[in-house]
C-alpha cells in the first residue's frame, strides 16, 4: 500500500478531491455494483488506513488537509449508504436510471418528505375552523410571536377538544414563551 | 532531532479526572506529588483569592459549601431552563445563575463563571500534572467526552480546553478510549462493547476492532444516570429515616445534605467489597432548642442493591437499544470492558455478567482506562506513523427544523463521521436577502423533545425573484463529532455570511476575556 503521506502522493489527492463530484460511491470504494458487504467494509477499513485524517494531521499543508477531509468525508458517505440494503437499492436504481449524474449523492427524497410532513401539519387540525386557526398560528411561530400563536391555539383546541395533538402543541407553545 | 513531542490525555470526568501520556511507547497515568493517580473534579475559591483544585477541593464541599464547585459537567453545554440545571439548583451548594442567552454561570463571591471556566481550572491542574512529571510545558490535549454528548456540551469542552491554554487536537468519545486501551497493539480481531458507567453519565459503545481499525458499529447512553444518582438513593434513605427518628428535614440544612452525600459515596464504595457498612455522621443536625443529633445505621449490600436496581435496570435499556443499532445480540459480543468507578460494585458487575453472558474484563482500571486510551490517541495523532484508526459515529441524529414545530432527520445517529450532508433551500419571496434555519439534535420528529443546537442566518443573498435563488446549506459533523454549518448559493457558487443567531455557547469574545482572567488566576494543588 502507497503511503499517501508522502508528498509525491499530494498533486494526486489534491486532484481526486477535484474530481470526486464525478464519481458515484462504487467507484470511490473501488467495489463492483455486486460487492458484498464484507467487500464494502474490507474496503473502507483500507481506504480509513490510507486516508484518515488523523494520519495527516501532523502534516502543514493546509489545502492538502481540506482535500484529504473532503475525499474521506465521501469515503464515509459511501460506507454509510452502501452498508444499509434498502438504500443500497434504490442507490443502485438511481445511478443506473437517466439521471445518474444527479444522483451521485445519495438522498432521502427531503422534498417529498417534507410535503408528506407539510401535509401530516395541515391533518393535524381536522375542522375547517380549527385548521384556519392553526394555520394562522403556524405563521405566529415562524414570526416568533408566540402569544398570538398561543392564543390562536387556544382557540383551535375550543374547536376541536378531543385532539391531542392540538393541545400537545399549545402546550409547547405555552413552554416556550414562558422561557422554557 | 528535538525531543519528542508529547501532548496529554486528559479524561475530564463528573466526579473525577485523570491525565496520561505515552513515555517510550507505553500509555501511563501520571500521578501528582502525592502520588495520586485521580483527581476529584472539584473547584474551591479560597478566602484570600486562590483557587483550589483537586481532592483536597473536595473537602471543602462539606467546610464553603457556596464557594466550592462540584460536577460541574452535569451542566456543561446546557440551557439555564433545562432539567439538569433545575436538579443541580435544588442540591448544589453553589449558586447558579442565568447568564445572557440562557447561558449558564456559577455566582462566587459576585463574581460569575461560565461551566468552560471552571472545567478550564481542572484541565490546567491536569496539566500541571503533567508538566511537573516531564518537567517542561505541555500544550497539547486529547480531551475525552460521554459519547452521547451533543454538539453544545462537545464544543464547551473544546472551549474550556482553550480557556486552559491547550490546543485540543481531539475531542474523543469516553468508550472509545477505552476501546483503544484495551485493543491498542493487540493485533485482535473483536466485537468490544464498553459498559462506562461515570459519576453523571451512562454510555453504551460496540465496536468492531480489526487489528488497527476500531470502528465504532453503535453508541447508546443516557446522560442523566450515573454515580450520583447511586448515592443519591442512599441520601434519600437516610433523610427519611432521620425524619423518622427526630421529625426533622434535612433538605433544607444544606450543609447536613453535603455532609450526608459525603457518607453516602462513602458507604457505596464501601459495598464494593463488603458486605455491611456503617454510616455515622456526627453533629449532624443541631435542632432549635440547640440540641445536636447524630446518624448513626448500617446499611448492607443487600438493602443498597434494592434500592438501586431500577437504575442499573435501566443501563440495560441503553444496552438493548446499542445492540439492536449495531444488529447484534449480546451472545455475538467477544468482549465486555467495564470503565469507570461504579463498574466495581458487585450487583452493576453481576448484572452486566448475566445480561451479555460472560465474564467482564478487569485487566485495565475502570478509573484509568479512558485516560490511557486518550494519550494513545494523542500520540497517535502527533506521530507521523500512526498506526491505530478511529472510525467513530454521531450519537444522536442531526435534524432541521421544519413548519410548524416539525424536523426532519440530515445526518442519523450512529453514521460514520466525519461526513457531511447538503440541503438546498430556495427563497420564498421577491428581494429575500436571508434564510433562517434551526438545527437540532434528538430522536423526536418534534423539535420540542429535541436538543436546539442553534439558529443560524444566512445572509447577503443576491436580489431576484422568489424561487430564483437556490442556497446549498451543508452540515458536516467533524472527527470531533462537532457540528459545522455552511451555505453557497448554487448558481454563483458564492458563500453567504452565517450568523449565529442563538447559541448557549461562548462566543469568540467570551473566550479571549476567560483567558486573560484564567491566566491570571492563582491556581494551587493544596
Amino acid at each position: 500500500m502507497s503511503d499517501y503521506t508522502d508528498p509525491q502522493f499530494w498533486p494526486q489527492l489534491k486532484g481526486l478531491a477535484q474530481s470526486i463530484d464525478g464519481l458515484d460511491y462504487f467507484q470511490i470504494l473501488n467495489i463492483g455494483q455486486d460487492a458484498t458487504s464484507a467487500q464494502i467494509r474490507d474496503s473502507y477499513y483500507g481506504l480509513a488506513r490510507a486516508l484518515h485524517p488523523d494520519k495527516f494531521f501532523h502534516i502543514g499543508d493546509e489545502e492538502l488537509k481540506a482535500s484529504i477531509n473532503k475525499v474521506y468525508k465521501r469515503v464515509t458517505e459511501s460506507y454509510t449508504i452502501l452498508k444499509d440494503e434498502t438504500k443500497r437499492i434504490q442507490y443502485l436504481k438511481d445511478i443506473n436510471g437517466p439521471e445518474r449524474t444527479k444522483k451521485l449523492r445519495y438522498s432521502e427524497g427531503s422534498e417529498t418528505e417534507q410535503k408528506e410532513q407539510q401535509k401530516q401539519a395541515a391533518k393535524l387540525a381536522k375542522t375547517p375552523k380549527g385548521e384556519q386557526l392553526y394555520n394562522t398560528a403556524l405563521v405566529d411561530l415562524q414570526n416568533n410571536r408566540l402569544d398570538q400563536a398561543f392564543k390562536n391555539l387556544q382557540s383551535a383546541c375550543l374547536f376541536e377538544p378531543a385532539n391531542a395533538d392540538l393541545k400537545k402543541l399549545l402546550q409547547d407553545v405555552d413552554k416556550r414563551r414562558k422561557g422554557g | 532531532m528535538a525531543a519528542k513531542q508529547i501532548a496529554m490525555g486528559i479524561d475530564l470526568g463528573t466526579s473525577n479526572s485523570c491525565v496520561a501520556i505515552v513515555e517510550d511507547g507505553q500509555p501511563k497515568v501520571i500521578a501528582n506529588e502525592w502520588g495520586e493517580r485521580t483527581h476529584a473534579s472539584v473547584v474551591s475559591f479560597l478566602d484570600d483569592g486562590g483557587v483550589l483544585v483537586g481532592n483536597d477541593a473536595k473537602k471543602h464541599i462539606i467546610t464553603n459549601p457556596r464557594n466550592t464547585i462540584y460536577s460541574a459537567k452535569r451542566l456543561i453545554g446546557r440551557y439555564f431552563f433545562s432539567e439538569e440545571v433545575k436538579k443541580a439548583q435544588a442540591l448544589a451548594g453553589y449558586e447558579i445563575v442565568e447568564g445572557a442567552n440562557n447561558a449558564v454561570r456559577i455566582k462566587i463571591r459576585e463574581k460569575s463563571y461560565a461551566i468552560p471556566e471552571v472545567s478550564a481550572m481542572i484541565l490546567k491542574e491536569m496539566r500541571a500534572i503533567a508538566e511537573a512529571h516531564l518537567g517542561h510545558p505541555v500544550t497539547q490535549a486529547v480531551i475525552t467526552v460521554p459519547a452521547f454528548f451533543n454538539d453544545n456540551q462537545r464544543q464547551e469542552t473544546k472551549n474550556a480546553g482553550r480557556i486552559a491554554g491547550l490546543e485540543v487536537l481531539r475531542i474523543l468519545n469516553e468508550p472509545t478510549a477505552a476501546a483503544l486501551a484495551y485493543g491498542f497493539g493487540q493485533n485482535i480481531n473483536q466485537k468490544v462493547v464498553i459498559y462506562d458507567l461515570g459519576g453523571g453519565t451512562f454510555d453504551v459503545s460496540i465496536l468492531q476492532i480489526g487489528e488497527d481499525v476500531f470502528e465504532v458499529l453503535a453508541t447508546n447512553g443516557d446522560t442523566y444516570l450515573g454515580g450520583d444518582d447511586f448515592d443519591d438513593r442512599i441520601v434519600n434513605w437516610l433523610i427519611g429515616i432521620f425524619l423518622e427518628e427526630n421529625k426533622i428535614d434535612l433538605r433544607k440544612d444544606r450543609h447536613a445534605l453535603a455532609k450526608i452525600k459525603e457518607a453516602s459515596e462513602r458507604a457505596k464504595i464501601d459495598l464494593a467489597d463488603k458486605d455491611r457498612t456503617r454510616i455515622h455522621v456526627p453533629l449532624l443536625h443541631t435542632d432549635k432548642q440547640g440540641f445536636s443529633h447524630d446518624l448513626d445505621v448500617e446499611l448492607t449490600r443487600g438493602e443498597f442493591n434494592k434500592m438501586v436496581m431500577d437504575l442499573v435496570q435501566r443501563t440495560f435499556k441503553v444496552c438493548d437499544e446499542a445492540l439492536q443499532q449495531a444488529r447484534m445480540t449480546p451472545a455475538e459480543v467477544d468482549g465486555v470492558i467495564l470503565v469507570g468507578g461504579p463498574t466495581r460494585l458487585p450487583i452493576v458487575r453481576n448484572s452486566v455478567r448475566h445480561y451479555f453472558q460472560r465474564e467482564p474484563n478487569i485487566d485495565v482500571d475502570p478509573d484509568l482506562v479512558v485516560a490511557l486510551g486518550a494519550a494513545i490517541q494523542a500520540d497517535a495523532l502527533l506521530d507521523a506513523s500512526t498506526s491505530t484508526y478511529l472510525l467513530d459515529v454521531t450519537p444522536q441524529t442531526l435534524r432541521l427544523g421544519t413548519v410548524g414545530e416539525f424536523t426532519e432527520a440530515v445526518i442519523d445517529k450512529n453514521t460514520s463521521i466525519p461526513i457531511d450532508r447538503t440541503r438546498t433551500f430556495v427563497t420564498a419571496r421577491d428581494g429575500q436577502d436571508k434564510v433562517k434555519i434551526r438545527i437540532y439534535q434528538g430522536e423526536s420528529r418534534r423539535a420540542p423533545e429535541c436538543q436546539l443546537l442553534g439558529e443560524f442566518e444566512f445572509g447577503g443573498l443576491r436580489q431576484a425573484r422568489r424561487g430564483e435563488v437556490k442556497i446549498e446549506v451543508t452540515f458536516e459533523i467533524d472527527t470531533d463529532g462537532i457540528v459545522n454549518v455552511s451555505a453557497r448559493d448554487t448558481e454563483t457558487g458564492a458563500k453567504s455570511s452565517t450568523t449565529i443567531t442563538l447559541s448557549g455557547g461562548l462566543s469568540e469574545d467570551d473566550i479571549a476575556a476567560a483567558q486573560a482572567r484564567t491566566a491570571d488566576a492563582e491556581v494551587r494543588s493544596r
